[in-house]
């Protein structure tokens, strides 16, 4: 229905050590079409920060990406660093985790969005104001006109987020990630930022990657998810297929923990143990240790991808059985 | 910001107040008999007697002490023992010349050290950043009368380019006398249009400039590189580098401001610590400035000259430190609004 702006196919990132290397990523495979949103989710450690950076072009050295990423038809591995660069900014922009931390707190706001605007558009620093002005407008900040003249201590961390936002899309990109934007705000902030997000995907046909560990959110703002672990995607599809007929034993764990209102404290779920180290990876299905299903075949052997109606993908040597369970009932 | 200003300054005086108390307490008790010391010899009990009337020494000592910090206020430190000119003057003098050897020296390791530190930062673990610390450790390592010495026997002994030692040649001082207006000779010889005053000083200050920068550079290019490496790791310069910002804007604009405050601490200080005088290197080159000048007062027990150069150096001390303290405001703004 809708374009690909960013494709993703066979994405491995690995780094060469001494004696071995370490891959973080293997084979991750998805898309993001104009006005969708993607949550990629998993726990820390799983690889979707890296995900991130690799989309672009920015794995810390010596990291090997292999396999392609295209963005509004553009390849992002194998591109020489200046046209890269070109790219940030203008095509693809991110938001960050830490707000407060992420602007430069030696510069003020409004110089700061200028120094962008004037790096990808051909404009005079006076037309690039008047233009970060009006993104200011557009992401809702109160006095736009004020702000622009602020330190970022000066300001909430909604706001920096909200400028963040402002300044991510000040070069009107098709695609904008987002990694955990909303991990350190406030609930109620947090709300604010995910609306405007799902405003901007569906009035601007902005394609979003919605990096998150928070399944709530997800619910609420995405079209489509991808669960990660230990550097593979082990379930996507859209969010009702997933959050509503998880077939993933770890997708159905992680569901499991969602805190909800009247569960007490002592009742709240973890998954047990840890996401393997990235170095010690067993083979078979990596996430056999802490799954209560796992057979011997899931020892033996890298589960393959099994395919369900509306794209639902899940690697778990048990996808079908599951599915077969959650028809039944 | 006017109320940190007027905190410092208060800070300053109350600092000033404390070494001033200090100085009276070791002028009595590190010279119990002033008027001894300055008739010299072994005087007569009642001449003894009659300087300390006029020196008011038979007064109580919190009078003494009034006295002592009026005299202070009035720029009034006594004569020097050795030279019995007044003290005041002659370490306004001397400072002239420690003067313009630091500051020029802190001029060069500035326009220097923070670009090779920046570029060696930049180029992190290769060929230039190794060459770079390599030479600054060496650079700390070198004792610095040996480097002073060593460059007089390359450009004094061996080449004969350069002068031995001294602020200018004495036939200057004769033919071609520099007027003093500001103190510094390189300057005050330009204002007063003497052509010869200027090269034979500038020739002079040559050697001690050098081994002083030198001295100073590998400190503050290891410190500028240290710092600039660790906020290129802050999470600000990562959004700029995603925002697709030139690496020229994310280096010499974004990243340098954070680096720049760290640095202007070390600068300070150093700065602040030298107009004390570089010792070694003004006593090898025979520099007439204010470290010898320490050094020869306390070594012949010249108290009222010694203590004077205290008192000055304190000051100058404190000022460098409240000028570090108000450009760091200047650099950094969320000190601005505090």
């Amino acid at each position: 229905m809708s374009s690909t702006v960013l494709q993703v196919s066979g994405l491995g990132v690995t780094f060469p050590g001494l004696f071995r290397s370490t891959s973080i990523l293997r084979g991750i495979d998805f898309e993001v079409a104009a006005g969708e949103v993607l949550g990629l989710v998993g726990e820390s450690g799983c690889g979707k920060s890296m995900t991130a950076s690799a989309c672009l072009g920015l794995v810390p050295s010596p990291g090997l990406v292999t396999g392609s990423i295209s963005i509004d038809g553009q390849q992002v591995i194998g591109r020489p660093e200046s046209e890269l660069r070109t790219m940030r900014g203008s095509r693809v922009a991110m938001i960050f985790q830490n707000p407060m931390r992420s602007m430069n707190p030696f510069f003020t706001l409004g110089r700061q969005m200028i120094d962008v605007i004037c790096c990808h558009r051909s404009v005079s620093r006076l037309e690039a104001r008047s233009l970060a002005l009006s993104d200011l407008k557009a992401v809702r900040i109160p006095d736009a006109e004020l702000a622009l003249e602020k330190y970022p201590h000066q300001l909430s961390g909604g706001q920096i987020q909200r400028a963040l936002i402002a300044l991510a899309l000040s070069c009107r990109p098709r695609l904008l990630i987002a990694d955990e934007p909303t991990t350190a705000l406030d609930v109620t902030v947090q709300a604010q930022i995910v609306s405007l997000i799902r405003r901007l995907a569906d009035e601007k046909g902005l394609a979003v990657l919605f990096i998150t560990h928070d399944l709530g959110i997800v619910s609420q703002l995405c079209d489509s998810v991808a669960v990660m672990y230990a550097g593979r995607i082990v379930e996507k599809g859209s969010v009702e297929a997933v959050i509503d007929h998880p077939l993933h034993p770890y997708t159905k764990k992680l569901l499991g923990t969602v805190p909800t209102i009247g569960r007490k404290a002592h009742e709240l779920v973890s998954i047990p143990g840890n996401v393997p180290d990235p170095a010690l990876v067993p083979p078979g299905c990596a996430f056999r240790d802490r799954c209560d299903q796992a057979t011997d075949i899931c020892g033996e052997t890298q589960p393959p991808t099994s395919m369900f109606e509306q794209d639902h993908t899940v690697l778990c040597h048990h996808a079908v059985r599951a599915r077969q369970i959650t028809e039944s009932q | 910001m006017a109320m940190h200003l007027v905190q410092r300054l208060l800070m300053i005086v109350g600092v000033v107040l404390g070494v001033v108390t200090i100085m009276f307490v070791l002028s009595r008790v590190l010279a119990p008999s002033p008027a001894e010391l300055m008739l010299g010899g072994r005087p007569p009990a009642e001449m003894i007697a009659k300087m300390n009337e006029e020196l008011g020494l038979n007064k109580p000592l919190a009078v003494q002490y009034v006295s002592f910090i009026g005299n202070v206020l009035r720029g009034e430190l006594g004569n020097s023992l050795l030279t019995k000119r007044p003290v005041a003057q002659e370490v306004i003098e001397r400072f002239g010349a420690t003067f313009e050897l630091t500051t020029l020296a802190m001029a060069l390791v500035l326009l220097i050290g923070i670009p090779i530190g920046i570029v060696s930062a930049v180029k992190h673990n290769s060929l230039i950043d190794n060459i770079v610390r390599t030479v600054s450790v060496a650079g700390v390592a070198i004792p610095s009368f040996i480097l002073a010495m060593a460059l007089q026997i390359l450009f004094y002994g061996v080449l004969g380019w350069l002068p031995l030692q001294g602020r200018v040649d004495t036939s200057i001082l004769l033919d071609h006398p520099i007027k003093p207006i500001t103190g510094l000779f390189l300057v005050d010889s330009l204002l007063g249009g003497n052509w010869e005053g200027f090269l034979s000083a500038l020739a002079h200050i040559a050697l001690p400039l050098f081994a002083l920068t030198i001295l100073l550079l590998a400190t503050v290019t290891r410190i500028t590189r240290n710092m600039m490496i660790e906020v290129l790791k802050e999470e600000y310069i990562r959004t700029a580098f995603a925002y697709g910002l030139p690496r020229a804007t994310i280096y010499y604009r974004y990243a340098l401001k954070a680096t720049l405050i760290p640095v202007l601490t070390v600068i300070g200080l150093t700065y602040g610590y030298l107009l004390g005088g570089a010792v070694v290197i003004e006593t090898v080159f025979d520099w007439p400035g204010l470290g010898s000048f320490v050094v020869s007062s306390i070594a012949q027990n010249d108290y009222p000259a010694s203590l004077g150069a205290t008192l000055f150096l304190a000051v100058a001390y404190l000022m460098v430190n409240l000028i570090v303290d108000l450009l760091y405001a200047v650099v950094d703004p969320r000190l601005r609004t505090a």
